[in-house]
């Protein structure tokens, strides 16, 4: 697999473990940081033997969010251009078909906060700390946090934490729904491996579908039932399904198989 | 005397434009004098650049006690038709308001006082506040934005039974559903709500405006969205707003934003 200085590819079982690491800046998302995010991704999805992805930081800490000192130096083409980049790793979490879990320790900053939003499950330290810090500078939001945060802690909390760069820590993101999953510091991974591990063990066509589902919202009505007809019908005649009616009928504990 | 006709005062502290619903004969409730002195105070905060944010609360200990019943008395179908409307166009003056805008809520926000407090960006509740979408209780349906507004801060179920039964919902469990951001000690509402509107005065203004059209559009496709901050964070790239952050980040000191 690439593994490359910025962001490391290692393996535990069904699970491809992403470490972004650049503890230098805080694994700030430079644009070698980006750029290997997406073959990282694109392999884990691409790769039948990896069910479920978790993305974390090295050192300790997520991601400090964007590289400040590339932010002196923009065009509004440029800029326009560095933030729309994004879109390809966004895409890949948020649109690829594996399911990701975040680990969050430390800081989860600025598009290193929309990173961790991306994720399909949340776990973090208590002493996590998440920040959209983008007004700070001047800025506002990216990163898909327009998207993503709303869905996670409803509207006033997400304007409150979008508009004015309040800093959230990890007991009150659980309360709030940004986080899943809570640890003490230093464990966010380890709990986040073996969540990751009972998302691989899900049915993966089952799982995918739903991932992709969630990746269309906002669905209306129509849209919901049009997908669950296109879809549910090949999940029926899917292997998996097949053996998993078996095995309930037979009372056992279903493997499955992708297929 | 003058003081008991129905009105919105509008007073100014630092940055921030504080204006207040009062029709003290009636716990505040929204009449259409209420509503047309609130956009024209809207109208006329819009071009005011000393104001940075805008605090809206209600005289005498409660916010607003939902539409005017005394003025909707023999109310043909078009002059209700009439009213919705102009309600309308002060939904528009709050939900397009390129300024944040904060409500402090002591007592109640019922009927068009609950649809009022959801079109801000952050709302504190006094301990004693209480809400309730209380049109049914008079044969009427929710308004003023209440089916956009209230089910993107609270989930299918609760938004359900606060709509068809009225449920009133009290200050402390108006926090955990996410009806609201805070709430504060008895009497404190106000101050709370004014430290906030601070807090959003001295952000940087250029951003918000972008953020809060953007969240405005809500809910919208991921590629909408991941547009719309390529676009904006392009332009904001190129301000002096985000030179000023920047120096300020990397010399360690407060960021002073102008917006421009």
């Amino acid at each position: 697999m690439t593994d490359t200085a910025t962001v490391h590819v290692a393996r535990d079982g069904a699970v491809a473990v992403l470490t972004i690491d650049n503890v230098k800046q805080r694994n700030a998302l430079t644009m070698q940081v980006k750029a290997a995010l997406v073959p990282a991704l694109e392999e884990a999805q691409s790769n039948p033997d990896v069910r479920a992805i978790v993305i974390t930081g090295a050192g300790g800490t997520f991601s400090a969010g964007g590289d400040v000192s590339l932010f002196g130096d923009m065009t509004p083409a440029k800029g326009r251009q560095v933030v729309f980049d994004q879109r390809k790793f966004l895409h890949l979490m948020i649109r690829g078909e594996t399911p990701i879990v975040a680990a969050v320790e430390g800081f989860a900053f600025g598009a290193g906060f929309g990173v961790a939003m991306a994720a399909d499950h949340v776990v973090a330290a208590t002493s996590a700390k998440f920040c959209a810090a983008f007004n700070k500078i001047g800025l506002m939001p990216d990163g898909g946090l327009l998207w993503t945060l709303p869905q996670r802690v409803g509207m006033g909390r997400a304007r409150d934490m979008l508009m004015c760069a309040t800093v959230i820590e990890g007991a009150e993101a659980k309360r709030l729904g940004m986080v899943d999953m809570l640890t003490e510091p230093g464990k966010a991974l380890e709990t986040a491996l073996a969540k990751a591990a009972r998302f691989a063990a899900a049915a993966p066509l089952a799982v995918s579908a739903i991932k992709g589902a969630f990746a269309r919202y906002p669905l209306d009505l129509e849209a919901a039932f049009a997908l669950e007809l296109d879809v549910q019908p090949a999940l029926m005649q899917s292997q998996d399904a097949t053996d998993a009616r078996r095995a309930f009928f037979a009372k056992q504990k279903p493997v499955f198989k992708g297929a | 005397m003058s003081d008991a006709e129905p009105t919105v005062t509008r007073r100014q502290d630092g940055a921030v434009a504080i204006l207040t619903l009062s029709n003290p004969k009636r716990r505040n409730a929204f009449s259409p004098e209420l509503r047309t002195a609130l956009v024209g105070h809207l109208d006329a905060i819009a071009v005011d650049d000393a104001v940075r944010a805008i605090l809206l609360t209600g005289a005498g200990g409660t916010f607003s006690a939902g539409g005017d019943l005394s003025t909707m008395q023999d109310m043909t179908a078009f002059e209700g038709r009439e009213r919705i409307r102009a309600g309308r166009r002060m939904v528009e003056a709050l939900w397009g308001s390129e300024k944040p805008i904060v409500a402090a809520v002591d007592g109640f926000a019922f009927g068009a006082g609950l649809s009022l407090a959801l079109l801000a960006d952050w709302i504190v509740a006094g301990e004693d506040a209480s809400f309730c979408a209380s049109f049914g209780k008079v044969g009427l349906m929710g308004d003023m934005g209440l089916f956009w507004t209230l089910p993107q801060r609270v989930k299918a179920g609760k938004a359900r039974r606060m709509l068809m039964l009225a449920d009133v919902v009290a200050a402390d469990e108006a926090l955990a559903i996410g009806l609201v951001e805070a709430v504060a000690p008895k009497g404190k509402a106000f101050e709370a709500a004014l430290k906030q509107a601070g807090i959003m005065a001295a952000a940087a203004p250029l951003p918000n405006r972008l953020t809060r059209e953007a969240l405005g559009q809500f809910p919208a496709p991921l590629d909408d969205m991941l547009a719309y901050e390529a676009h904006g964070q392009g332009l904001l790239f190129t301000s002096q707003d985000t030179k000023e952050g920047l120096n300020a980040f990397f010399e360690k000191r407060r960021p002073v934003f102008r917006g421009a």
